[in-house]
């Protein structure tokens, strides 16, 4: 220790540092700055190296590592099922089918830069002949075809969208002949309505990207179109999906199945006779509603002309409309229902309250007449309803005021919304009765000077026929789970307007319209049923004020009139050889009701001929045939 | 005597090289077995999503087949014409058939709409 630290012994070496020590094992001293040198480029090359780690790893890592996903990973969009809509039985009116679009990448068809320097393009020979191969498939020119291969700057040219699926074996069929290089086939779903034209502006329609554009398919787009799905995958630098790479799918969300009101048949059913009338009367068109009592359920909404949904550029844009929620009309006496019904639910009269009803009135500086000229006359005031007695309406709305007759049209829904769930619905027209002149009372009492939906009017006839109690109407059912049950939807809301008595006696009233001699519906009677309803006549409102020369002919009633099952309204427009509702759309509601009745197995309630009459005389045919022999052949 | 290491490291390195050799096998198969299921799902996959399609195509056709307007079109092809009044059959209850007792009704309580199978599709 002491020598150690009193510093070496003179026979000691000091120690050698262990740098010159490295050098010294070497090897000779020529060699040792080259080794130097050489560990000096390599520390170098190391630094350099663990920098660019650095700046790969931690700096740009991101980027990178976007970028190798980018090449690696590809995605494709699984398209998304768009809910289909049944009618209230599960017929499906409305559904997605898939179709195959053709689309070329310009790209590959044009002039293609190499690293080399070099440009390569496929010949035009060759593009020429893959849109000869084309154009009778996709029903295109070969010219058309062969400048969108052309494009520039562009990826992604349409050729022609949503064929039918069967297209694609035959295109798959060249593309495995390599006969299609630069064509791709893209599946896309389309919607169908396998029913054709049938409720066209009820259920509206969808754009060529299967995106609701009109009537319900627009209303309910948020519960009709689904969720698209997408598969994540990995390529090989070819392109080629990796088998055992990392797949990831989320399966798409199909959309909501949608269960509607209508009843196909009577639907059907409603728009043949609505046809039948607009040709019979060389009308401009019709609309008839089919509601049934209690519920709200529509079980027809009937525009003519129809519009098919698959072809909605068939028809003119404003006939596109569902008139029988958007468009208002003076209902004329159709609405003397309600005047009716005030004036009985306000004690001002009974059924058989007597009126001296003259065929003209003047009311103010203006006066009212009836439909025809009749000696001054004593009538009850069902018999006023009967006839349709303008001038008679007029002295009960008298009775009744302006203050109680405007409460009890607002009452009955005038002027609002009935909420069907409908785009564009109109409230009506119904000033406040502060608003009203002093020729408003007779004319909004008679119809006129109001304007309403034929939505409109078939609640204020259910409110009748459900015995005071207005239920508003409603177009969609429910909805479809997953296990293909229906989950209802909730249902409308309902409120009293009138008194039961009160609807009873007004229903009594308008069943004498249909059934009683005076009686302007009676070409709405139904065979075997009873029925109640209201003939209406008016002029048709110029848009610019005032009246045109044309009229709008409509009749509104419900049956059984004993147990009303469904309402019926119909209105037709501008009829040219007939104008009175009675003569116009009383037999269009007869033909509906009564088929509507049977459909929903609705018993007759008069007697009419009985299956049990054919089936004994079929057997007395029988016992006939036996009796004779042979000798009388059946046919 | 020289080669007497070398004798002496062949059964080690022998033993190294198969293990190699022997991994790299082991992971080839592995890979294609996974390959061979992924190629079957990926067959699966396509198969259902085709019957789905078809499932779709055949709903539409069904649908189509059914209106109300094919249906009357073709009635009237077959001579049949609309009655102008209906007849009807009164039943108090159901009928009975061939001694069988009274049938249950055709369509049950509550709501008749159609098997919609959402949950196959």
């Amino acid at each position: 220790m002491t020598q150690g630290r009193s510093g070496a012994s003179p026979t000691t070496r000091p120690p050698i540092p262990p740098a010159q020590r490295l050098i010294q094992e070497l090897g000779p001293e020529g060699s040792r700055p080259r080794i130097l040198w050489a560990g000096i480029a390599l520390g170098v090359a190391l630094l350099l190296i663990a920098g660019q780690l650095v700046r790969v790893q931690l700096i740009l890592g991101d980027e990178y590592l976007e970028r190798g996903v980018s090449q690696r990973q590809h995605s494709v969009e699984l398209p998304t099922r768009r809910g289909r809509l049944y009618d209230r039985n599960g017929n499906v009116l409305a559904t997605d089918i898939d179709t195959v679009t053709v689309v070329v990448d310009p790209w590959f068809f044009g002039p293609q830069p190499r690293e080399d320097g070099t440009v390569v393009q496929l010949p035009e020979a060759e593009r020429i002949a893959i849109a000869e191969r084309l154009a009778p498939i996709v029903d295109r020119d070969v010219d058309w075809i062969s400048e969108r291969m052309l494009r520039p700057d562009s990826r992604f040219e349409y050729i022609r969208r949503q064929l039918p699926w069967e297209v694609r074996d035959e295109l798959l069929a060249l593309q495995a002949d390599n006969l299609l290089d630069g064509v791709h086939l893209v599946t896309e779903p389309v919607r169908t309505y396998p029913a054709g034209p049938m409720a066209g502006q009820v259920l509206g329609f969808t754009g060529i990207d299967n995106d609701g554009r009109h009537g319900l398919e627009h209303h309910h787009e948020d519960l009709l179109v689904g969720t698209p799905g997408r598969v994540d995958y990995e390529t090989a630098p070819g392109g080629l999906s990796i088998a055992a790479g990392e797949r990831i799918v989320t399966e798409a969300e199909p959309g909501t199945d949608l269960v509607l009101t209508l009843d196909q048949q009577v639907q059907w059913i409603a728009e043949q006779a609505a046809l039948r009338a607009v040709a019979e009367y060389e009308a401009a068109g019709a609309s008839v509603v089919v509601m049934e009592v209690g519920t709200g359920d529509v079980l027809a909404m009937a525009n003519v002309p129809v519009l098919d949904p698959a072809n909605p550029s068939g028809l003119e844009q404003e006939q596109w409309r569902n008139r029988a929620v958007t468009d208002v009309f003076e209902p004329g006496s159709v609405q003397k229902t309600v005047t009716a019904a005030a004036a009985l639910e306000e004690g001002v009269v009974t059924p058989d309250t007597v009126f001296t009803v003259e065929d003209a009135w003047k009311v103010g500086n203006k006066t009212f007449t009836d439909s025809h000229e009749h000696p001054t006359e004593e009538l009850t005031f069902t018999e006023i309803i009967e006839e349709s007695s303008n001038v008679g309406t007029i002295k009960v709305a008298q009775e009744l005021g302006d203050r109680r007759l405007g409460h009890w049209l607002h009452r009955f829904g005038y002027g609002q919304r009935t909420g069907i769930g409908f785009d564009a619905e109109s409230p009506g027209i119904l000033a406040p009765t502060d608003q009203w002149w002093n020729t408003s009372l007779p004319t909004i009492a008679i119809g006129h000077g109001v304007a309403v939906t034929l939505t409109q009017m078939a609640q204020v006839y259910g409110t009748i026929a459900n015995g005071g109690v207005l239920v508003a109407p409603r177009l969609v059912r429910g909805t479809v789970d997953a296990a293909g049950n229906l989950v209802p939807a909730d249902p409308s809301p309902a409120r009293r307007v009138v008194s039961a008595a009160t609807a009873n006696k007004v229903g009594s009233i308008l069943g004498s319209v249909i059934s009683g001699e005076r009686g302007t519906g009676s070409r709405a009677r139904i065979p075997g049923y009873s029925a109640a309803g209201k003939t209406g006549t008016a002029l048709k409102v110029s848009p610019n004020g005032g009246y045109t020369s044309e009229y709008i002919a409509s009749f509104v009633g419900f049956a059984p009139a004993e147990n009303p099952r469904i309402v019926v309204a119909v209105m037709v427009d501008e009829p040219q050889t007939a104008i009175y509702g009675g003569i116009v759309a009383a037999p269009v509601f007869s033909e509906v009701a009564g088929a509507a009745l049977q459909r929903l197995n609705v018993l007759p309630t008069s007697p009419i001929r009985p299956l049990t009459d054919d089936l004994a005389a079929a057997a007395d045919l029988r016992a006939m045939l036996e009796e004779t022999g042979p000798g009388l052949e059946q046919p | 005597m020289r080669d007497e290491p070398v004798r002496r490291r062949f059964p080690w390195v022998a033993l190294l090289v198969g293990l190699f050799v022997g991994s790299v096998f082991a992971a080839l198969t592995l890979s294609a077995l996974a390959a061979e299921d992924a190629v079957t799902a990926r067959q699966l996959q396509l198969e259902v999503t085709e019957a789905e399609r078809d499932y779709a195509q055949l709903v539409a056709e069904v649908a189509t087949l059914e209106s109300p307007e094919r249906i009357a079109r073709m009635a009237e092809e077959m001579g049949m014409v609309r009655t102008a009044v209906p007849r009807t059959l009164p039943v108090d209850r159901p009928l009975d058939v061939d001694g069988l007792g009274e049938q249950e009704p055709l369509l049950a309580e509550g709501d008749g709409i159609k098997p919609l199978l959402t949950e196959q599709r």
